[in-house]
């Protein structure tokens, strides 16, 4: 019996770090992650406009990368920047990037909105030409 | 008489021109779940909506994959078990200020209306109605903004019962959106 012991207390030590870890798990930190796909910004809204569902259900949720001119800056906290046909929620941190700009911008696709008949990124984070 | 029909035309078309439409992109949307158990709160601020100033008619869409909870395990589980948001990517609303003529929107201040239409999440539609306020802002803009509750079980969300006791069967959603005028 004794010698269960042991071996069920490390593995009940195990499940619990295992559990906390879950439970606290870091969120995503898409400016980490490698960019999946590039795209400029007519060429991302005419794929999702074209066939949203096939196209949603491959670039849904992945890191790409968007290429357009900024038409315009919205929003209060973190800054909406809207391309044409795309608008990319940036991260707070992220600030630096004037309306008229060419940029290249790094971010997750969240959707396509039927409303301004967009692409819906957020997280996003400028890429810079020498990192390229 | 041909003058007044064309200063009549003239005058209707800037009425016309004056009562346009509206819409945000960052409209915030936040909701609370509460039990004894357990609080769980997540918040967006990438939600679109136009309105209609001379109908009423409103609209909403936000991306579902944009919730950010505080814990990433929860966020995981909100878009992957509850609303499965690869399938339904949008929650969207569809409606109508019913009385949008209470709004004076030449004079800055609050005004009460309820608004009435379709609320679509994880696919499946029901009439909702709500009460909330319009702020006419000196900036020339306005703020609107309304609190309702939503059940998981009338949007044939499933709760597995092992967590049901850390899920509110009503979840608080509040919506806080700042409007600028539509330029087409």
């Amino acid at each position: 019996m004794k010698k269960f012991i042991l071996p069920l207390l490390i593995l009940f030590l195990v499940a619990i770090g295992v559990g906390y870890y879950m439970y606290n798990k870091p969120h995503r930190d898409v400016s980490s992650e490698k960019v999946k796909y590039n795209f400029t910004d007519v060429e991302l809204n005419q794929q999702l406009s074209s066939n949203l569902d096939s196209a949603f259900a491959a670039l849904g949720d992945q890191v790409i990368a968007v290429t357009g001119n900024i038409k315009e800056i919205e929003g209060d906290t973190a800054k909406m920047i809207i391309l044409d046909g795309v608008a990319i929620q940036m991260k707070e941190s992220e600030a630096v990037f004037e309306k008229g700009e060419k940029v290249t911008v790094k971010a997750r696709l969240t959707g396509f909105d039927d409303l301004f008949m967009e692409a819906r990124l957020d997280q996003g984070t400028i890429v810079h030409s020498k990192n390229n | 008489m041909r003058l007044f029909i064309l200063t009549t035309l003239l005058l209707l078309q800037t009425a016309v021109f004056a009562q346009g439409k509206w819409f945000t992109r960052t409209g915030h949307i936040s909701f609370y779940s509460s039990t004894p158990v357990e609080d769980i709160e997540a918040r967006n601020s990438s939600a679109a909506s136009v309105l209609d100033q001379s109908t009423g008619q409103i609209q909403f869409s936000v991306d579902i994959k944009s919730f950010m909870f505080e814990k990433a395990l929860m966020q995981e589980h909100f878009n992957e078990n509850y609303m499965e948001s690869d399938e339904f990517p949008q929650a969207t609303f569809k409606g109508k200020i019913v009385n949008i003529d209470a709004v004076d929107w030449s004079s800055v201040g609050d005004y009460n209306v309820t608004v009435k239409g379709d609320l679509t999440i994880h696919g499946e539609t029901q009439t909702v109605e709500s009460s909330g306020v319009i702020r006419i802002t000196a900036d020339g803009g306005f703020k609107a903004k309304t609190e309702f509750n939503v059940a998981p079980s009338d949007y044939k969300i499933n709760i597995p019962e092992l967590v049901s006791e850390k899920i509110a069967k009503e979840i608080t959603v509040k919506v806080k959106a700042d409007y600028k005028p539509l330029k087409r």
